[in-house]
C-alpha cells in the first residue's frame, strides 16, 4: 500500500565533491557569526544613544584660538603665540587641561623615533640611508618659550613627550572657560628627506622653497564622554582629533609670498594687489578657474627675493584645527562654485613643477568632490575649498589639503600620474567631511575616517568618467589582501594597523561599497550613511555610533556584517560542494515502472555479468528447476496496482493531488563557507532551454549553520549549470569553486599566455609601427 | 685598514636606525603591499608568477635604476626593464640552492593596476625551492610582498618584508 505522503526518490547524483568537514558547533568551540553585537559595544547611554544618535545629553569641549606666527624663510622657522580660550563643557571640572605638542614627533628622543624597528641593512637603498641621517641631524620639536594665563603669570606646566599637561590655579568648573597663552617656535622638517604631514620642500634650481604647514601650533587635546583626555601619544601613524572652534590667525610671511590658509582672508586690501583683487571677484562668478596669479608672475616672483614682510590674517568658524601654505613659487587659480546654495571658493595653488595637469584637474576635482560628497552627506558648510601641490603626498586639514603628484620635467606625465591626482585631490577634499566635519578620532581608529571618506571617493571617481581606473572599491581588489594571512582586523588602533592602506581604508571602502550594493540596495544605504553624516556633523561619532546608525536607518540587522568584516580577519569563499537531484514519485504504476524499466535498460551490463552470459545454466539444464519467479517480471503493471493506485488518489485531497502531478524537480545545492565570512548567496541558475535566472539569498541563510547549508531550488525545468556571485559582488576570493558543475577557473597567468601567439615582447614589436600593422588580436 | 673603515660604517649605520623616521605619509596611496600568485604547472615544470602592483610604484621602480627614461608606452622597451628589475628583485632557487632560471611571459597594465607574467623553472619540483621577493623594497621602507605558492590542491602563502631572506616552500 503505497503512502499517502510524497515519496522523493534520489534519482541522480550530478556530482559530488570533498568529503563533508565537521561543523565546529559545539560548546567547546561554538561558531555563532550572527551573535549580536551588544556585549562588545558599549552600553548605550545619555550621551549617545542605542539609535546611534547622539543622546540627550550630548555635549563636546570648545577651543577658540588667536594666533600669530613667522615664516622665517632664511632659517625654515616657525615662531609663533597663542592665546587659546577653552569651554567646559563636560559636566566634569578639570584640573588641568592636556595640549598636544605634535612637534615633537620629531625630537631626537620621540617615541616614534625610539620605537621604530631597524631597518634591514641587505640592500639598504640610499635613500634610506638619506632618510635617516636627515633625521639624525634634524633639530625638531618645540621649544615651548612661554605658558602665561590670562594675566599674564606664568602657569605650571610638564611636557610629555607629544603632549603637555598644563595645571589651573582651580579646577575648570562646568559651563566656564579659561583663557591661556603659549608662545613657540620650532624648526621646520624637510619633507622630503625627513617625511611628515607638514614640512618645507627646497627647489635647488630657483633657490626657492615651498612650505606646508600643519599639526604646527600647541593644540588642546579632545575631551570626550568615552576617552576621557585623548592624549594617546602621537606615534606618526593616527592623525589626530581635536576641539572645534573659532581661529583667528595672523600669518608674517615674506612680502613676495602668497600665502593659503584655512579660512578666509580677512585684509586683502593689505596683502593682494588690486589686480589679483580684481581677479578674485571675476573668479567668484566665472564659469572656469580664473588665474590670480598667473605662471608667467609666478615664474618672475621666482626670481624675486623679499625686503620685507607682510601679514595675511585669516579667521575660520567652527573648524577643528587650521593648516597654511606659503611660497613665491605659488600659481594660484581660483572658481566660484554653488554647492546646494551655499558660494563656495575653489582655490588651487601650486608651482610650475606642476604643471600643466595642475591647472587643468585640481580646482575641477575639488568642485566635484564638493558636488559629490554633499548629496550622500551634507552640504558643504564652509566658504573655501582648497588643493595645494608641495612636498606632502596627501594631507588633509580643514578647507585646506596638500597633494603630492606632479607631472614629469618636461610636462608629459603618464596616466597613473593624472589619475593618481584627480584621486589625492578627491580624497583629500573630501576629509573635509570626514573628519574634518563628522569629527571622528583617528589617532584611536584610522578606518572611521579613511575607510568611509575612500568610499565616498570611490562614489566619486566614478561620477568623474566612465571606468575611471578606481584602485579601491571594487570587491574583485580586494580579495587577495582578505586571504592573505597577514593582517589585523579593522577594530585595530591605528598605531598597531598592519598593512595600513588595505586594512584602513581598502577593506572597510569595499565593505561599504558591497553593503551599499549587495546587502542593503543602494536606496536604503544611502538613507542610512546620510543619516550618520547628518546626525554626526559638527560632533564626535565612535564606531559604534556608525554601526547602530546604519542599522537604525536601514531597518536591517547588520551585526553579522560589522562582526565578520571589521572585527575578524575572516574572507569571503563560498564554495558549491555539489548539487542533488529529487523528483516526486507520482505512484502512478504505468509512469513509474516504465521508468524504472527504462532506468534498468539504460544500466550497462557489469564485466562478469557480460562474461557470464554464455556459461551454460544449470536451469536451462534441468527445465524442472524453473518455477514462477524464473517468469515473473515485478515491473509489469497489474490491475492490482493500478486499483491501489486508484484508491490512492481517492484518499488525496485536490492540493495533494495537484502537488503530486506537478512534476517539479528538487534541487539541493549544498554550499559550503570556507573563507569564514558569511555573506549572501548570489545563483545565476541556467536552465536547458538556455533561459538564464538569478537568484539572490540574504547571508541569514547562514544563520543555523555557519559552515554548511543547502539550498532548494524547486523548478519544473531542468538545470544545466549553477554559479555563485556572478558578477563578483562579494569579494569572493576563490572563484575556482564558484560554480556547478566545476569549470576549471583559468589563472590570469594562463589567460595571458592563452592570448599570446607569439612571446609578448616579439608581439610588442610587431605591433611597434602601430599604423602601419592590421590590428593584431586585441590586447587586455 | 680597509676592514676598520668598514666597521665604523656599519657602526654609523646602525646608529642612524635608532633614528629611523617611523612616520608614514597619510596619502592616498599607501598601499605598500604586493600580491603575487604562483603556481606551479606539473607539465612545464615551471613556477607561473602573476605579480600584481600600481603602475605608478612599477614605473619609479624602474626609473630608480637609472638609465635612458623609458616611457610605460613604449612596451617593449618598458617591459624589458621591468624584468631586468624583477630578476634583481624577485629570486627563486632550486631545492638544491641553485638559481633558477626567470623567463618574462609579459604584462598587463591598467592606470589601476598592472600585473607581471614570469615563470621560473623548477625541473625537479616545487617543494623545496627557494623564494626571495624583494620587489618595490628599494622604495619603500614599509614594503610587504605576499606570494602565494598553489601545487595540485596545496598551498603556502610567504611574506617578505625589505631585507628578508630566502623562504623554503614548504606545501600544506
Amino acid at each position: 500500500m503505497p503512502s499517502k505522503f510524497l515519496r522523493a526518490a534520489v534519482l541522480s547524483v550530478f556530482f559530488a565533491a570533498s568529503a563533508q568537514v565537521a561543523l565546529p558547533q559545539s560548546k567547546t568551540n561554538p561558531s555563532d557569526k550572527f551573535r549580536q553585537l551588544e556585549e562588545i559595544l558599549p552600553t548605550p547611554n545619555e550621551q549617545r544613544a542605542a539609535s546611534g544618535a547622539p543622546g540627550r545629553s550630548y555635549w563636546q569641549q570648545r577651543a577658540d584660538y588667536n594666533i600669530k606666527v613667522e615664516l622665517d624663510d632664511l632659517r625654515q622657522r616657525v615662531t609663533g603665540s597663542e592665546t587659546i580660550t577653552y569651554y567646559n563643557q563636560s559636566p566634569d571640572a578639570l584640573p588641568y587641561l592636556w595640549v598636544q605638542l605634535d612637534q615633537n614627533l620629531f625630537a631626537k628622543d620621540s617615541d616614534s623615533v625610539l620605537t621604530s624597528a631597524a631597518p634591514s641593512f641587505k640592500d639598504i637603498p640610499y635613500r634610506t640611508i638619506d632618510s635617516l641621517l636627515a633625521r639624525r641631524d634634524f633639530e625638531g620639536g618645540y621649544q615651548i618659550t612661554a605658558v602665561r594665563d590670562a594675566a599674564g603669570q606664568p602657569m605650571r606646566h610638564a611636557v610629555v613627550k607629544t603632549m603637555m599637561r598644563v595645571d589651573l590655579a582651580r579646577p575648570l568648573a562646568p559651563a566656564q572657560s579659561a583663557s591661556f597663552s603659549v608662545d613657540w617656535s620650532y624648526n621646520i622638517n624637510d619633507a622630503r628627506r625627513v617625511g611628515g604631514r607638514t614640512g618645507y620642500e627646497y627647489f635647488p634650481k630657483d633657490g626657492n622653497y615651498i612650505y606646508e604647514i600643519a599639526q604646527w601650533f600647541p593644540r588642546m587635546a579632545a575631551y570626550n564622554d568615552v576617552s576621557g583626555w585623548q592624549h594617546k601619544q602621537f606615534l606618526g601613524s593616527g592623525e589626530f582629533t581635536l576641539e572645534f572652534g573659532n581661529y583667528r590667525v595672523s600669518i608674517t610671511a615674506p612680502d613676495d609670498h602668497i600665502v593659503s590658509a584655512t579660512g578666509v582672508l580677512q585684509n586683502p586690501n593689505e596683502v593682494l594687489t588690486a589686480q589679483q583683487r580684481a581677479r578674485l571677484r571675476q573668479a567668484e562668478t566665472a564659469r572656469a578657474p580664473v588665474m590670480i596669479v598667473t605662471p608667467a608672475e609666478a615664474r618672475a616672483n621666482e626670481a624675486h627675493r623679499a625686503a620685507g614682510r607682510k601679514t595675511w590674517v585669516f579667521a575660520a568658524d567652527n573648524v577643528r584645527d587650521f593648516a597654511f601654505a606659503s611660497s613665491r613659487k605659488f600659481i594660484w587659480d581660483a572658481q566660484g562654485h554653488n554647492v546646494d546654495g551655499n558660494r563656495v571658493l575653489a582655490m588651487s595653488f601650486y608651482p610650475k613643477e606642476g604643471e600643466p595637469l595642475w591647472s587643468k584637474y585640481s580646482t575641477h576635482a575639488i568642485m566635484h568632490t564638493l558636488n559629490v560628497y554633499s548629496r550622500y552627506s551634507f552640504t558643504y558648510p564652509y566658504p573655501v575649498a582648497q588643493s595645494i601641490n608641495g612636498p606632502v603626498g596627501g594631507m588633509e586639514y580643514p578647507m585646506i589639503c596638500f597633494n603630492g603628484p606632479r607631472p614629469e620635467e618636461d610636462g608629459t606625465y603618464p596616466a597613473a600620474t593624472k589619475y593618481g591626482l584627480i584621486s589625492v585631490v578627491i580624497h583629500e577634499v573630501g576629509h573635509n567631511y570626514f573628519p574634518m566635519i563628522v569629527n571622528t578620532d583617528e589617532r584611536q581608529w584610522t578606518w572611521l575616517d579613511e575607510g568611509l571618506n575612500t568610499f565616498l571617493q570611490y562614489l566619486a571617481e566614478q561620477e568623474w568618467e566612465a571606468n575611471y581606473p578606481s584602485r579601491r572599491g571594487e570587491p574583485r581588489n580586494i580579495t587577495e589582501y582578505m586571504a592573505s594571512a597577514d593582517q589585523v582586523p579593522i577594530m585595530t588602533n591605528s598605531e598597531s594597523v598592519l598593512q595600513f592602506g588595505n586594512n584602513a581604508y581598502g577593506k572597510p571602502a569595499t565593505a561599504l561599497n558591497i553593503l551599499r550594493e549587495t546587502v542593503l540596495g543602494r536606496e536604503q544605504f544611502d538613507f542610512a550613511f546620510k543619516q550618520y553624516a547628518q546626525r554626526w556633523k559638527f560632533k564626535r561619532p565612535m564606531p559604534a555610533d556608525f554601526f547602530r546608525t546604519m542599522e537604525d536607518a536601514s531597518g536591517t540587522d547588520l551585526d553579522w556584517f560589522w562582526r565578520g568584516w571589521f572585527y575578524t580577519t575572516d574572507h569571503v569563499d563560498l564554495s558549491i560542494e555539489r548539487v542533488r537531484l529529487f523528483r516526486t514519485d507520482t505512484m502512478n504504476p504505468d509512469a513509474e515502472k516504465a521508468a524504472r524499466r527504462a532506468e534498468r535498460a539504460e544500466r550497462p551490463p557489469s564485466l562478469s555479468e557480460e562474461r557470464n552470459r554464455a556459461l551454460a545454466k544449470r536451469a536451462d539444464e534441468f527445465p524442472s528447476l524453473r518455477d514462477f519467479y524464473n517468469e515473473y517480471d515485478e515491473l509489469v503493471v497489474t490491475e492490482r496496482d493500478r486499483e491501489e493506485y486508484r484508491k490512492f488518489l481517492q484518499g488525496l485531497t485536490p492540493r495533494e493531488r495537484e502537488l503530486l502531478q506537478t512534476g517539479l524537480n528538487f534541487y539541493v545545492v549544498d554550499l559550503k563557507n570556507v573563507g569564514g565570512l558569511v555573506m549572501p548567496v548570489i545563483f545565476e541558475i541556467e536552465y536547458a532551454d538556455g533561459t538564464k535566472e538569478t537568484m539572490r539569498i540574504p547571508a541569514e541563510i547562514w544563520r543555523y549553520n555557519n559552515a554548511e547549508v543547502s539550498k532548494l531550488i524547486m523548478t519544473p525545468k531542468e538545470i544545466r549549470s549553477i554559479s555563485l556571485d556572478p558578477r563578483q559582488e562579494t569579494a569572493d576570493a576563490d572563484a575556482s569553486n564558484n560554480s556547478f558543475p566545476r569549470r576549471p577557473v583559468q589563472t590570469r597567468f594562463q589567460i595571458f599566455k592563452q592570448q599570446t601567439t607569439q612571446n609578448p615582447m616579439q608581439q610588442l614589436e610587431r605591433k611597434q609601427p602601430a599604423a602601419l600593422q592590421p590590428p593584431p588580436t586585441p590586447n587586455p | 685598514m680597509k676592514r676598520h673603515a668598514v666597521k665604523l660604517l656599519c657602526l654609523a649605520l646602525a646608529l642612524a636606525a635608532l633614528a629611523a623616521p617611523a612616520e608614514r605619509r597619510a596619502s592616498a596611496h599607501k598601499f605598500h603591499t604586493s600580491f603575487a600568485e604562483a603556481d606551479y604547472d606539473a607539465e612545464t615544470r615551471s613556477l607561473q608568477i602573476t605579480l600584481r602592483t600600481f603602475p605608478d610604484d612599477l614605473e619609479a621602480a624602474v626609473r630608480r635604476r637609472g638609465g635612458r627614461r623609458v616611457s610605460p608606452d613604449d612596451k617593449k622597451a618598458f617591459g624589458a626593464r621591468v624584468f631586468a628589475y624583477l630578476q634583481e628583485t624577485f629570486q627563486v632557487r632550486t631545492a638544491k640552492g641553485e638559481a633558477a632560471k626567470l623567463s618574462w611571459v609579459g604584462m598587463d597594465a591598467g592606470a589601476d593596476s598592472a600585473w607581471l607574467y614570469f615563470e621560473a623553472s623548477l625541473p625537479e619540483g616545487v617543494e623545496g625551492a627557494q623564494v626571495r621577493q624583494q620587489f618595490l623594497c628599494d622604495l619603500y621602507d614599509d614594503q610587504i610582498n605576499l606570494v602565494n605558492v598553489k601545487s595540485g590542491g596545496r598551498k603556502v602563502e610567504l611574506r617578505f618584508e625589505r631585507g628578508g631572506e630566502f623562504k623554503v616552500i614548504t606545501l600544506k
